[in-house]
């Protein structure tokens, strides 16, 4: 199943691409963002440096996975969803054309992650609903109230803005700010998100005030 | 419904705005499955409270508030919903500018607020507009980051770790094989560490990622004279003290796809000093062999440098 994809994927960008596939989105639910913090895993531990960038491999597959006309016959998404980003990582070197051999070398499939779930994955599996409860709750202040309105209790963004003083406007930024959160969630597999630039702004400015006091290194 | 559906104009606006960047259509169907995703939060019922979720903290007691019952959402309008928020998302999702230097090329990008970077050869980076506030994650090479005037900071990523400058002229590089370092000439680097306090760097200061480790960073003062070589690239020179010319013949091949072969294992070990240009590697070569009394001969995409006692024999 290996030989399936290509380079010839770098061809199939013209399809038309569906908004509104409901059935592909909800495949990509199921069989894609649960396997996607092993993907990423696997490309930042690839030994190329500065030849790719994980968040723009990340994307173009999901990408090239949304374009196919179907899915239902891909038999192991997994598996599929790793080819695919092997494949834009290798026309990634060869066009920057950099990259010693040992790196080409170095992104053969042979350590690919097997097919088993990985501790993170079955964490997720067996207490799914509990992950969601703690992440949402990891949400910062004002966001978390809007999305728990939004989607726990499912009022509308008007509803919320009204509840919560708010324009429609700025609840509808803090929901996708939420959603966000949960992006970086299954990004980082499942682990709370990490800092928030605003914690790290915090503490940079901590620190600003530790270094005003001392007088430096 | 949150929206009116989007009109057909609208559709095909979108359309073509996803078309124009294939990491856009891949962020899109991320954002709509994650979206879809979290209907499932619905099952925790109107009882969830997120306190009851924080994590590692004690449970507080559950709270005695009802909630009024909700009418189910209309799910008619789900899907809209879902297409105007994964919308949102993706148009605020950073797309970033990405900016490169080929072997030998150097080139100033101005940040805005006054405050610049510059690639030195052989670098990649993306520069990033995060809500106002910019962010430079170095994928390759050397940049120098001008910001003493700026009255932003600038955010830099590089293998993983972030800094910020304030008010700070700085050096970022993350060369092959090599762990990323920073140097500091002015101003104030935040080093910021996950778990644990940031490092704030004072002027004149090196930091090197400590390699094989999950985290720390090496520090070490910089005196004026060594920062003034450690760029002297600005100006299109290398500064050499004291370097094998092993070790300078390396660093010209950072600037140039000729390469400089030493020919004699004893040479490759004596020292070099001076000021070199970085686009002449002939001329760099020809100005070793001299003091050496070594050859310089070219040889198809290659410099040779050879001790004369062997060359002589031809």
């Amino acid at each position: 199943m290996w030989t399936r994809v290509s380079d010839r994927t770098e061809l199939e960008g013209d399809r038309d691409f569906p908004l509104d596939d409901v059935e592909r989105a909800r495949w990509f639910v199921h069989h894609i963002l649960p396997h996607e913090a092993a993907l990423r895993g696997w490309l930042s531990r690839r030994r190329a440096p500065g030849a790719f960038d994980v968040d723009d491999i990340v994307q173009e597959s999901y990408a090239l996975l949304a374009e196919r006309e179907r899915v239902d016959d891909i038999l192991n998404p997994r598996a599929y969803l790793f080819q695919v980003a092997h494949s834009l990582v290798v026309r990634s070197i060869r066009r920057a054309r950099i990259v010693p051999i040992l790196a080409v070398e170095d992104l053969g499939l042979a350590d690919l992650p097997d097919d088993a779930a990985t501790p993170e994955q079955s964490a997720i599996a067996h207490d799914d609903l509990r992950r969601l409860a703690e992440v949402i709750a990891s949400m910062p202040g004002q966001t978390r109230e809007a999305f728990v309105l939004r989607r726990v209790r499912g009022l509308s963004q008007r509803e919320i803005a009204s509840r919560m003083g708010l324009s429609e406007n700025t609840v509808e930024k803090h929901i996708v700010r939420g959603l966000r959160w949960l992006g970086d969630w299954f990004a980082s597999g499942g682990n709370p998100p990490a800092k928030s630039s605003n914690q790290l702004k915090r503490e940079q400015r901590r620190a600003g005030a530790r270094a005003r006091n001392q007088s430096g290194y | 419904m949150d929206r009116a559906p989007l009109a057909a104009g609208e559709t095909e606006e979108l359309t073509q705005w996803l078309t124009a960047d294939r990491r856009r259509r891949g962020a899109f169907i991320r954002a709509r499955a994650i979206w879809m995703r979290s209907e499932s939060a619905r099952a925790l019922g109107p009882q969830y409270d997120p306190e009851n979720f924080q994590p590692a903290a004690a449970e507080p007691p559950p709270p005695a508030h009802v909630e009024r019952r909700r009418p189910m959402m209309k799910w008619s309008g789900a899907l809209a919903a879902s297409l105007v928020v994964a919308v949102m998302l993706v148009t605020t999702l950073q797309m970033p500018t990405a900016y490169a230097t080929a072997k030998g090329e150097m080139r100033t990008v101005p940040l805005g607020d006054g405050a610049t970077v510059t690639l030195n050869t052989d670098t990649h980076i993306k520069l990033y507009d995060d809500e106002g506030r910019r962010r430079i994650r170095v994928l390759r090479g050397e940049v120098l980051i001008e910001g003493a005037a700026a009255t932003s900071p600038t955010l830099v990523e590089v293998d993983g770790k972030q800094l910020e400058g304030s008010a700070a002229t700085f050096v970022v590089r993350k060369l092959n094989d090599q762990p990323a370092q920073v140097l500091v000439q002015e101003g104030r680097v935040v080093l910021a560490e996950e778990r644990q306090a940031t490092l704030p760097l004072s002027a004149n200061t090196g930091a090197s990622l400590l390699e094989g480790k999950e985290q720390g960073w090496q520090l070490r003062a910089l005196s004026y004279g060594q920062l003034s070589r450690e760029l002297a690239w600005r100006e299109g020179k290398i500064a050499l003290q004291g370097e094998t010319l092993a070790e300078a013949v390396a660093l010209y091949a950072r600037y140039s796809d000729t390469p400089i072969v030493i020919a004699d294992p004893g040479l490759a070990t004596v020292p070099v000093a001076g000021l070199f240009a970085v686009n002449n590697a002939l001329g760099f070569s020809r100005a070793v062999a001299n003091v050496f009394d070594a050859d310089v001969r070219q040889e198809g995409d290659r410099i040779v440098i050879a001790a004369r006692h062997r060359a002589g024999g031809l």
